[in-house]
């Protein structure tokens, strides 16, 4: 008779229970200590590049929550069902596809074209509607009209935190609005439709099967989950998709009629709620979704001004840009730099897949050195020695008489111009995709940078 | 890496040096929390915070002392207190005098780790369902003497009761256990 000590017993039964592969916790402890402050990471000063490449990602991951970048071809051989509300899936992992081979690459025919100037802020709206110069109200009245019904939004009474991007989709007549505070602390993205739920491209979007929860939303059946699947990275510098319970995001799904709803919320705070509080928080929102028609007041958010408004400073915006870029909502974020800062992001698309973008990032100069050319260098110093560092920025250059530089961001797919005037400093970020062959030259960079107004 | 330089990295202020620490020990601080509250995302979460006050508490570490001991009740005071606020965890059976009383009699076994005699088969799945009957207290002790494997020495040194406490305890819970898992016959009688 087989004879074991009770470690081993213990071992056996808990290898049944748990996953398989083992816990992975040195990143969320590294947050952990980062949002603590502790002097182990103050300041971010001794961040550790592999920190800092997550903090980057948890921007991107914004933008695949947010569609900007979504519909990467890489995506779709990902292998998922429809069950209920949410995609869902019975795999811990899924391998990242490989980097795919760039393609030869040649100048972008797309010649500089005259742009118009950022529209006067208006509180009545006006006929143009701005992510930068309309306000928030403004924004959802504008995407009420174009989708044809009537929309919802966060309650005040239960959210208190700044609105942040909206992005609306008149083809699959969907809408997101993300708001957050100003540290992320909290994250809401409240996505609704009309129809199906859209599918998805990408296992940061499904869901493990046995994460769900069946929860009822007014009475309507509703779906509700903790979790999510993040890229990490190998040792060999692969990437793989892996499902981490314990990620701090939360989801629910419901529809009502035609309408479906999708709300993630998700917390950085060191003392975050339980999933079981956070399941009623998110439950009584939901209950409580406001319409326009409700008034200004019970938005959250609902007095917001617009960007331009908030960020204290003259933004400017590019005479000139290459024809076929068009202005999107710019949703990124980052913890890596302290001044209020703003972006306004450019997309070329092909076949509606970005293929190009351009932002460019303004804010005044900071007094304590975090800098958008630190933040740059931080985001691809570790990638290849020979990429941009603070104290070896690259490439010298003159934006109209000012002291500036070209940074490249050797195989991964990034270049920027960087300069200051008397009071702000500037980043033109140029991101391409691989396999896309079309490129802006630095010249034109240069050009575009010059030609701010 | 040792402990010890892992441990004296960390005191200097190198990340790295608790990421070692991080590294080999987290599967088993996150197994342990896990047969407290039996929530595989708490039981990550409650390892992370365990690590976290590592990093705060390094300065209080005696390091003429082992560090596994020190860590691992860390792990366990923090699974206790959250297994105290999960109510759908709490046993049905809530007497705290008959837990008590049942575990009075395990720890003044004098056999030496009788325990090692334990029929394998059939027992994993009784053995689960039985520990999540147990009160989070005991629940841990069970944790930190048949699992983690630690003395009765430690257990009295890092639960700051009396090895005589320790031995109740333990006597208890393992009797508690023993009535559960009678039909599995996980812990052979040796009584």
């Amino acid at each position: 008779m087989e004879k074991k000590t009770p470690k081993e017993i213990f071992q056996n039964a808990l290898e049944k229970e748990l996953p398989p592969g083992g816990p992975e916790l040195w990143p969320h402890v590294q947050e952990r200590l980062v949002a603590r402050k502790h002097p182990l990471y103050q300041q971010g000063e001794k961040m550790k590049p592999n920190y800092l490449r997550r903090a980057a990602f948890a921007a991107l991951t914004l933008f695949l929550t947010l569609g900007i970048l979504l519909s990467t071809p890489q995506g779709r051989a990902f292998a998922q069902e429809l069950l209920g509300y949410f995609f869902t899936t019975t795999q811990w992992t899924y391998p990242y596809p490989p980097t795919p081979n760039p393609v030869a690459t040649y100048t972008l025919d797309a010649p500089l074209a005259p742009q118009a100037a950022l529209p006067i802020i208006s509180r009545d709206c006006g006929s143009v509607v701005s992510s930068v110069a309309s306000t928030f109200l403004c924004q959802l009245q504008n995407a009420q009209v174009k989708l044809g019904f009537p929309v919802k939004s966060l309650p005040a009474s239960h959210v208190k935190v700044p609105f942040n991007i909206m992005l609306l989709d008149e083809k699959q007549r969907k809408l997101t609005l993300n708001f957050h505070s100003p540290q992320m602390e909290m994250d809401y993205s409240l996505e609704q439709g009309w129809g199906d739920f859209p599918q998805t491209d990408s296992p940061g979007d499904a869901i493990r099967k046995d994460a769900i929860e069946q929860v009822q939303v007014n009475g309507h059946p509703a779906e509700f989950a903790r979790g999510t699947f993040v890229l990490e990275e190998n040792h060999d510098k692969t990437r793989t998709w892996v499902w981490r319970p314990t990620e701090s995001v939360y989801r629910l799904r419901w529809k009502e009629g035609e309408r479906w709803f999708s709300f993630v919320v998700a917390a950085f705070h060191p003392a975050e709620p339980t999933t079981a509080e956070m399941r009623t928080k998110m439950i009584e929102i939901a209950e409580n979704l406001v319409g326009l028609e409700q008034g200004q007041g019970a938005l959250a958010a609902g007095d917001q001004p617009s960007l331009q408004e908030q960020i204290g400073f003259p933004i400017r915006v590019p005479g000139l840009l290459p024809e076929g870029f068009e202005q999107v909502p710019d949703g990124s974020w980052s913890s890596m730099t302290s001044e209020p800062r703003i972006g306004l992001r450019y997309a070329y698309k092909v076949d509606g897949e970005w293929a190009n973008t351009l932002v460019l990032y303004q804010m005044r100069i900071p007094k304590d050195g975090q800098t958008l050319l630190r933040e740059f260098a931080i985001l691809y110093q570790d990638q290849n020695p020979e990429n941009p560092t603070v104290e070896n920025p690259g490439e010298q250059v003159q934006i109209n008489n000012l002291s500036g530089f070209y940074l490249e961001a050797a195989g991964h797919f990034a270049s920027a111009v960087y300069w200051r005037d008397s009071e702000k400093e500037y980043l033109l970020l140029y991101q391409w995709m691989p396999t896309f062959g079309g490129r802006l030259d630095k010249a034109t960079l240069i050009e575009i940078a010059e030609s701010l107004k | 890496m040792e402990d010890s330089l892992a441990i004296s990295r960390l005191k200097q202020g190198d990340p790295g040096g608790l990421e070692n620490l991080v590294r080999k020990y987290q599967k088993m601080a996150v197994n342990s929390a896990y047969m407290i509250v039996f929530e595989y995302p708490l039981a990550e979460e409650i390892a992370q915070t365990a690590f976290v006050r590592v990093a705060e508490k390094i300065e209080q570490f005696d390091p003429s002392r082992p560090f596994a001991p020190w860590f691992y009740r860390i792990v366990t005071n923090e699974a206790i207190r959250v297994a105290k606020q999960q109510r759908r965890n709490v046993p049905l059976e809530t007497d705290p005098d008959e837990n008590v009383l049942a575990l009075a009699k395990i720890l003044a076994d004098p056999q030496p780790q009788p325990e090692k005699l334990v029929e394998f088969r059939e027992a994993q799945e009784t053995l689960m369902d039985a520990i999540r009957q147990l009160q989070p207290e005991q629940r841990a002790v069970v944790v930190m003497r048949y699992y983690l494997e630690m003395s009765e020495a430690d257990l009295s040194a890092h639960l700051e009761r009396p090895v005589s406490t320790i031995k109740w305890w333990l006597r208890s819970a393992r009797e508690r256990l023993h009535k559960l898992l009678r039909a599995s016959r996980l812990f052979e009688e040796q009584e």
